[in-house]
Parts: C-alpha cells; sequence; structure tokens
C-alpha cells in the first residue's frame, strides 16, 4: 500500500459533517502544482537558539513564488520557531538568536543592513489565535496603512473593503464597518486578520497554525481563501494538521525534533511526493500515524 | 518615509527614557539630600534620645521618635486582629454575592479615606465625643481606620497565594473550616503576613494628619517627655517636623534648619529600613513557601 | 475568584457517619467554634462598612451647622473666608470659594505635569525597558511612595521655594499654586505608573506582536496599540492620583502660603502661580489649633471635609465606571 493510501480520508475524520464535499478530488489537488516556479524566499542553514538552548539545526527550505508551502511535523519539532524566524518575530523575544541566511528576492533578512519593519509590510502573518485589535473592525484592517503612513482616507477605504473582499468577509461586515472587532466569531476574526494583513499588499503571508483554534467549517473557508489567493502571494503554513497540508499545500516540509531537543528538516517535497513516496523512513512514519 | 518613522521611533523612545531618567535622578537627589543635610544629626547620638532643647543646641527628637513607636504599636494592636479577621474573611468565608461587594468596597472606599478626614473624624469621635482631650490613644484609633484597608488586602492576598492543595489536604481529613484556617493557612501565610504588616507599619510610620488632630499639642516643648500613659498627647516623627516648621520657633530650639534636616533624614532613612527590610523578608517568605509547597 | 477555593460548597464529613465516633464531644466543640469563628471574620470585614458609615455620619453632623446657620449657596460662593473672626469679634465668614477652586487649580496642575511622566515610567517598565524597570524602576517607584508627605513637603520648602523666588515677581517668597502643583506632582507618579503598568502588562502579547507582524515600529505600536488598550487601567491610575492629590494636606500646606485670596490670573498670568494661595485641605488644617475654641469656625471646616469626601466618592465611582465599562465591551 502506498503512503496515500494509507493516509486516513481528510472528509471521513471531519466530526461535523461537511457542507459540501471539495469540487476537486483529493488526488488531483496534489498533483496540480506546478513546480518550476521562481524562488521567493529561501532558508539557509539556519538554526535558532533561544539563549544557549538550540531550537533548530540547520533547517535549508525553498518556498517558491505564488504557491503554497506546507510545514507539518509533530508538536515542539521547531516549525513555528522557523516560520517566526522568516520574518523574524522572534527578534521579540529576549535571548534569541539565530544564523543562517533567509534570502527574499536576493536580499538577506538576517543580514547586519536589512531593515525588519519594512520587511514586515513584504512578509505578513497570520497567527494561531486570531488577534484582532481592540478596536473597529475598519481601524483594524487600515492599521497597516495608516501606519505605513501617506494614504488617503478615500483610498483608505478602497483599500479597506478590497481586502476585506478578498478575505470573503466584506458581505458579513459591511453594514458595521464601525463596530470592535471583538464581537465577531473566531473564523470571522481570522479572515479579519487575513484581510488586515492583506490590506498592505504583501507578498509573502506566513500563517502559524491559523485553523488550530476555528471549526471545521472556518478552517475549510480558510483553506479555500488561500488556494483564490495562490497564485497572487506566496504563502507558507505551518500546521500539525496532515490532511491540511495534503488538500493544499503545492509542497510540504517536514521537520522532527532530533538530537537535543533540536528541530530538524527531515524532507521537503512536492506535496504529492511526500504523501504518496516519502523519501525518508521517518517521514513515512509519521504520516501513517505511526507517532505524533 | 520609512527613515522619518523610524527617526520618530528613536526620538519617541529616547524621550521616554530620559523622563524615566529624570524622575530616578531626582529620587536620588531627594534622598541624598535629605540624608546628608541631616547626617551631622543623625551621628550624634543624642539626637535619638534627648528631648528638644530649648535655647540651647543639643537637643532631639528622643521623645517624637518614642512617640511614634508607642502609636504604630498602638494601632497596630487594633488593626492586625481586626484586619486578619476581615482578610480571613474575604480569602475563605466569601461568597461572590452582593453583600460580599458591598463588603469589598467598604474596605477599598476606606482606604482612599485622605488622612486629613480621619483626622477630623478621629477629633470628633474620639476627642470630641468622649469629652477628653487630644491624646496618642486618639491618634493610635485614627490610625487604625488608615491602617484596617491595608491589613485587610494583605492579609487575604497572604491567603489566596497559598497553594488549594494545602487547603483542600486539610478539608478532606475532615477538618472544620475554622480549623483549617488556624491550624494549617495561617501558619503558611504567616511570612507574607509579617511582610505585610512591616509595609504597611512603613506606611503609616510618616503618618502625620490624623495624628496632628487627634494626637497633637501643637508644641515642640509641651509633653516633650517619655510617658506611658495613652491618654497623654505626643507628637510623631512626622508630626514633629509639619509643627517645626509651621511654628517657625527658632529660637525654641537652636540649630533650627539641622533640627528639621535631621527629622526628615530619620524619617527617610526608616522609610529605607521598612523597604528594604520588608523586601528581605518577602524573599526568605518566598523561599520558605516554596519548601512548604 | 472569592468563592473559588470551596467557598461554601465543602463541608466535612458528618461524625459518626461513617462509623468513627471517636470523641464526640470533641467533634460537637469544633463545630461550635467553626460557627463562632465564621461570625467572628465576617465581623472583622463588617467593621470596615462600619467605620465608612461611622466616618461620614461623624462628618455629616459636625458639617450640619454650616449647612443650617450659614446656608450652601454663602459656602459654595463667597470668598470671605474669616472663620476665626467669630471668636474674637463675634461673626465669621464663611465664603469657602477660595480654597475650593485652590484645591481643582492645585491638583489639575500636579496632573498635567505627573501624567506625561507616569505613563513613561508605566511604558519604559513594561514595554521597552523591561528587565531595567522590573530591577530598579519598581523598587525606586516603591521608595518614592514610602516617603512621608511631610518630608515631600519640607523639602519642597527648603530647595523648590528659593528655586521659584527667583522666577517670581519681586516680593513673593515663591510659594503658591506652581510649588504645590509640583510637589503633588512627585507624589502622584507613583500611583498612576503602577496602576497604568498593571493594564499595560495585562494587554495580550499577541495584540503586540501583531502589530509587530505588520511593519510597525515599537513606538507606533506602543501609541496605536497597547495605550489604548490600556486605557480603562490608565484612566483609573489619572482619577486614583486625583483623589490622593485632592486629600493630601501637609505637603501642601507647607509650599503653598496660605492665604485665602484667588490669585487675579487675568492680571498676572503666570505669576499667579507664584501668589501665595490655600486647598481645601490647607484651610481645614490651618484651624486645628482651634478646633475646641471656635464652633463655626470647626463647622465650616467639616464642610470642607464633606465636600472634599464627595469629591473622593465620585472620583472611586467613576473608577468602578470605567473598570466595569473595560469588561462589558471585551464580550
Amino acid at each position: 500500500m502506498t503512503a496515500i493510501e494509507r493516509m486516513p480520508d481528510p472528509v471521513a475524520l471531519s466530526p461535523v459533517p461537511q457542507p459540501q464535499p471539495p469540487e476537486r478530488s483529493t488526488t488531483a489537488v496534489l498533483a496540480a502544482a506546478p513546480l518550476s516556479a521562481p524562488l521567493k524566499m529561501s532558508v539557509h542553514n539556519l538554526h535558532c537558539y533561544y539563549s544557549d538552548f538550540l531550537a533548530v539545526r540547520n533547517v535549508s527550505l525553498e518556498i517558491p513564488e505564488g504557491q503554497i508551502t506546507a510545514i507539518i511535523g509533530p508538536s515542539g519539532c521547531g516549525k513555528s520557531t522557523v516560520l517566526r524566524s522568516i520574518n523574524r518575530m522572534n527578534d521579540l523575544i529576549p535571548g534569541f538568536r539565530s544564523t543562517g541566511s533567509i534570502m527574499l528576492d536576493g536580499e538577506d533578512l538576517l543580514g547586519p543592513q536589512s531593515d525588519a519593519i519594512a520587511m514586515r509590510r513584504r512578509v505578513g502573518m497570520l497567527f494561531q489565535r486570531p488577534n484582532p485589535f481592540p478596536a473597529s473592525i475598519f481601524d483594524n484592517v487600515a492599521y497597516g496603512l495608516r501606519i505605513a503612513g501617506g494614504v488617503p482616507r478615500k483610498q483608505l477605504t478602497e483599500i479597506v473593503e478590497q481586502s476585506l473582499e478578498r478575505a470573503a468577509l466584506l458581505d458579513e461586515v459591511k453594514d458595521r464597518m464601525d463596530r470592535s472587532a471583538l464581537g465577531l466569531s473566531g473564523g470571522q476574526q481570522q479572515r479579519l486578520c487575513l484581510a488586515r494583513a492583506l490590506a498592505v499588499d504583501p507578498e509573502v503571508i506566513l500563517m502559524d497554525e491559523p485553523c488550530s483554534a476555528l471549526d471545521p467549517i472556518a478552517t475549510l473557508r480558510i483553506e479555500d481563501l488561500m488556494r483564490e489567493l495562490a497564485g497572487q502571494v506566496t504563502q507558507v503554513i505551518v500546521t500539525h494538521n496532515m490532511q491540511q497540508a495534503a488538500r493544499v499545500s503545492d509542497a510540504t516540509a517536514f521537520m522532527l525534533m532530533g538530537e537535543g531537543r533540536a528541530g530538524e528538516l527531515v524532507e521537503i517535497s512536492p506535496t504529492v511526493e511526500l504523501f504518496r513516496n516519502p523519501r525518508d523512513r521517518r517521514t513515512e512514519d509519521y504520516i501513517t500515524g505511526r507517532f505524533g | 518615509m520609512n527613515r522619518r518613522l523610524r527617526r520618530q521611533n528613536t526620538i519617541a523612545i529616547a524621550v521616554l527614557r530620559g523622563m524615566v531618567g529624570l524622575l530616578v535622578v531626582l529620587l536620588v537627589w531627594i534622598v541624598v539630600q535629605l540624608v546628608t543635610s541631616g547626617w551631622s544629626e543623625l551621628t550624634r547620638g543624642g539626637f535619638y534620645t534627648k528631648v528638644p532643647n530649648i535655647g540651647g543646641p543639643g537637643g532631639g527628637v528622643g521623645p517624637q521618635l518614642y512617640n511614634t513607636v508607642y502609636v504604630l504599636i498602638l494601632s497596630m494592636l487594633f488593626a492586625l486582629p481586626i484586619g486578619l479577621a476581615g482578610g480571613i474573611f474575604f480569602a475563605e468565608y466569601a461568597g461572590t454575592g452582593r453583600l460580599t461587594n458591598l463588603l469589598r468596597r467598604a474596605s477599598e472606599t476606606l482606604a482612599t479615606l485622605p488622612s486629613i478626614v480621619v483626622g477630623l473624624f478621629g477629633y470628633a469621635l474620639f476627642v470630641q465625643a468622649t469629652h477628653s482631650h487630644p491624646s496618642r490613644l486618639a491618634a493610635a484609633l485614627s490610625l487604625t481606620v488608615i491602617n484596617l484597608p491595608y491589613v485587610v488586602r494583605i492579609s487575604e492576598d497572604a491567603l489566596r497565594a497559598l497553594p488549594p492543595a494545602l487547603r483542600e489536604g486539610s478539608l478532606a481529613l475532615g477538618a472544620t473550616r475554622w480549623q483549617t484556617v488556624s491550624r494549617v493557612l495561617l501558619p503558611a501565610a504567616l511570612p507574607a503576613l509579617i511582610t505585610g504588616a512591616i509595609i504597611a507599619a512603613g506606611r503609616v510610620f510618616g503618618e502625620a494628619a490624623a495624628i496632628l488632630f487627634t494626637g497633637s499639642n501643637f508644641s515642640l516643648t509641651a509633653h516633650a517627655n517619655y510617658t506611658l500613659n495613652p491618654l497623654d498627647a505626643g507628637d510623631t516623627l512626622a508630626v514633629n517636623l509639619y509643627v517645626f516648621r509651621i511654628q517657625a520657633e527658632p529660637n525654641v530650639v537652636t540649630d533650627a534648619r539641622a533640627y528639621a534636616d535631621g527629622v526628615a533624614a530619620l524619617l527617610v532613612m526608616a522609610v529605607l529600613v521598612f523597604n528594604v527590610g520588608a523586601r528581605l523578608l518577602g524573599r526568605a517568605a518566598v523561599r520558605r513557601l516554596q519548601r512548604t509547597a | 475568584m472569592a468563592g473559588g477555593q470551596g467557598g461554601g460548597a465543602v463541608t466535612p464529613p458528618a461524625p459518626g457517619r461513617d462509623g468513627a465516633a471517636a470523641v464526640p464531644g470533641l467533634r460537637r466543640r469544633s463545630r461550635v467554634i467553626d460557627q463562632g469563628a465564621r461570625y467572628v471574620v465576617f465581623g472583622g470585614a463588617a467593621f470596615n462598612v462600619v467605620l465608612v458609615v461611622l466616618v461620614v455620619a461623624f462628618l455629616l453632623q459636625h458639617a450640619w451647622p454650616t449647612i443650617s446657620s450659614i446656608g450652601l449657596r454663602n459656602f459654595f460662593t463667597s470668598t470671605d473666608w474669616q472663620p476665626d473672626a467669630g471668636i474674637s469679634f463675634g461673626v465669621g465668614m464663611f465664603g469657602a470659594l477660595a480654597p475650593i477652586v485652590g484645591s481643582f487649580l492645585v491638583v489639575a496642575l500636579a496632573l498635567l505635569i505627573a501624567v506625561p511622566f507616569a505613563i513613561a515610567v508605566a511604558v519604559f517598565i513594561t514595554d521597552t525597558n523591561p528587565i531595567v524597570g522590573e530591577r530598579f524602576i519598581r523598587p525606586a517607584v516603591e521608595v518614592f511612595v514610602g516617603i512621608p508627605s511631610v518630608v515631600y513637603g519640607y523639602l519642597g520648602f527648603i530647595t523648590l521655594l528659593p528655586l521659584l523666588r527667583h522666577i517670581a515677581p519681586p516680593g513673593r517668597d515663591g510659594s503658591g499654586v506652581l510649588a504645590a502643583g509640583i510637589v503633588l506632582a512627585v507624589m502622584i507618579v507613583p500611583t498612576i505608573a503602577t496602576i497604568s503598568a498593571d493594564g499595560l502588562y495585562s494587554v495580550p502579547v499577541t495584540l503586540r506582536e501583531g502589530s509587530a507582524a505588520l511593519g510597525a515600529t515599537q513606538w507606533q505600536t506602543i501609541r496605536r496599540v497597547l495605550l489604548p488598550a490600556a486605557r480603562p487601567q490608565i484612566i483609573s491610575g489619572i482619577v486614583l492620583g486625583f483623589a490622593r492629590a485632592m486629600g493630601e494636606a501637609l505637603a501642601v500646606a507647607l509650599v503653598i502660603g496660605d492665604v485665602n485670596v484667588i490669585p487675579n490670573i487675568a492680571k498676572e498670568g503666570i505669576g499667579a502661580l507664584l501668589q501665595p494661595f490655600t486647598t481645601m485641605t490647607v484651610t481645614i488644617t490651618d484651624g486645628v489649633d482651634k478646633l475646641a475654641i471656635n464652633p463655626d469656625g470647626t463647622a465650616a471646616r467639616y464642610m470642607l471635609a464633606v465636600v472634599l469626601l464627595f469629591v473622593t466618592f465620585v472620583a472611586i465611582i467613576l473608577v468602578r465606571l470605567a473598570a466595569r465599562g473595560r469588561r462589558g465591551s471585551r464580550a
């Protein structure tokens, strides 16, 4: 039996009945990704330290432009650390440092001249739990534009509405844009955060387990949005849900906690390949559910 | 655009740090200024024991120092039991209903009373209504009003900080609520309670307005002796400083400025001692708690 | 929270029911003590209420003569304050407008100076320099709090006033609203800073991350996300600082000059701040040595205390409303 046949059916696993089964069959999705896209970002020999503790060892990844790259692996394997290193969010943690290089369009983000703040307008992020600001829906989406400055009011409104549209939220909130974002449901809040990230027109969006706090229906909506955005935006998603990775991504990286509790990259392949023919024994063990 | 924002960021944070630095400098200056000005008096042994000297140098704040401790202990004698009882109530017996809410609000309200208002109240109740004169007892009772909310809060916090396992273990063995409190919880919370009592004492040490209205004679020299009778009037250190300044009696005590500097320095030193002492005790308390937990 | 630790829900197993009725007498006594203890601790808590009621009652009772014989309108609108004239001349004047104006003026100035510094300290401790903030600034703030108010007043008298004399019009000794405002500001910075810092601490980390991830600078995150999110607590801190400044007596008395004439701001501009003035608390204090022999003047001073208490209570209620409002909108 190949790995993909042993893999549990994503539809059968959902505790809530699906509103409708996905239009495309699973295999078709997995086969669809073109692999000759240029590299938007790449990670080379990344090591991450929290003070003296080595959390991530020698990770190298390629992130093709316009595609969805997933990082999967059991808890604690360092996948979030890697993701958050890409947009240098880990800089906020005292005692954190990293070595190696992270290239965005040929520029090393970890280099001495690199401007993290400017970079974060090109590389956006969605978090595990939706984190809208305690402000109105409009102000949330407009935030990124306002801090960048120089956007006139009329254009602001246009961009806000466009972003909400792209996040499939506009219809639900268009008559209460001035009300607090905290009144939205979990799924709506996450879409709001997506709209907020999209408003600054990023080239890359990083997603750190964006659906883990959401119910299955909200999850599928986010996944649909990811597919819509593919092509316009490069996406990297960390997920502990293999089926999700199989559903949405073009390429998948598998990480594992290795020696000394430092996370390592086991393999990265086009998603179809990874799930059908994993190169590494450990990958096969993971996706067939032998551990993790 | 980005450069402008970066510059704003750098400037704003630098200004912020500068303001904090200014405050730190101010504090250091205050302490240094007071202690050095009063140093000559502080190091003179007679300062702590002698009475204010009329018309001559070499007086001291002995009686006032004595009174401060006297009134402090007396007021703690009242405030600690009542406050502890209240704290135990809030931590162990109270529900979440409206009555508890009311009681809590009352305690918080007491804490926000200006001390001069407490002084007037103290005068009305402990001096006027009893048809007596200002006394240290009246002062101590007024201080109790000020002290009580602190002691309640400290007791409640100390008890709440205990691990629930302690409480549950005792109750599971068939102990009554009170047995649990008196035999298990209070002993375990003792270090935190003592620390809290020291902090509360420190706060009251510098209290002047309430005592001014209830225990003072507004004179440096009248009743400036060591007595034991709580019905005697007496000034505490802080009151002394105020009365001294206001009465402007430079001809009563020579070296007037040095004298006042000495009193101020003594008060500051006392605060530092209370603060450091409470902090050290607090650390020891935490260590002991971790051993029993 | 109050009922969290088995409040009311846990009762020990009844004696004898498990078969081991070892010492029935002892058991009964324990229960009696337990019941008694319940009442005792409740009494301790209820004592607080009794005290509050007593304070309000006594103040009102002693202030009553002012209301009945002098009249509230005169009290609040006239500046003719000679409360002790009654001793010598038989009739006193009790217009308290000046001290009331003075209190608000001084406290307003103190807040104006203190709030920026206090918020700076709070942001410093929680965001820009948390390591230094926790180790050095917090203890420093505690020392600030511990210094007795009389000492602040005394220090203001011997160092601040001479400084202000340089910029005051000739003939003035530097005392006035400005001196009092500065001294009070120093005293209330710790209050406002501590409560604001607690508010900033409680802002979830993920909000800070969300802002940073959108490319905000640290200052932008502070100004646009952190401070607005902590606004209810910051306002609470400011109101508490207001109440504390309103009630401060001796420190203000030492530097404000105690003169019952409202400075003419129109005529003197800034110089008005350097003219001796008074506040409610100072006016109450300067009658302390005549409490027994001047019943009318004393009643007027009790009336001032009632006003003071009223202002403090209103402030506390505002703080509670602000706290409740925030909890409501968080839903």
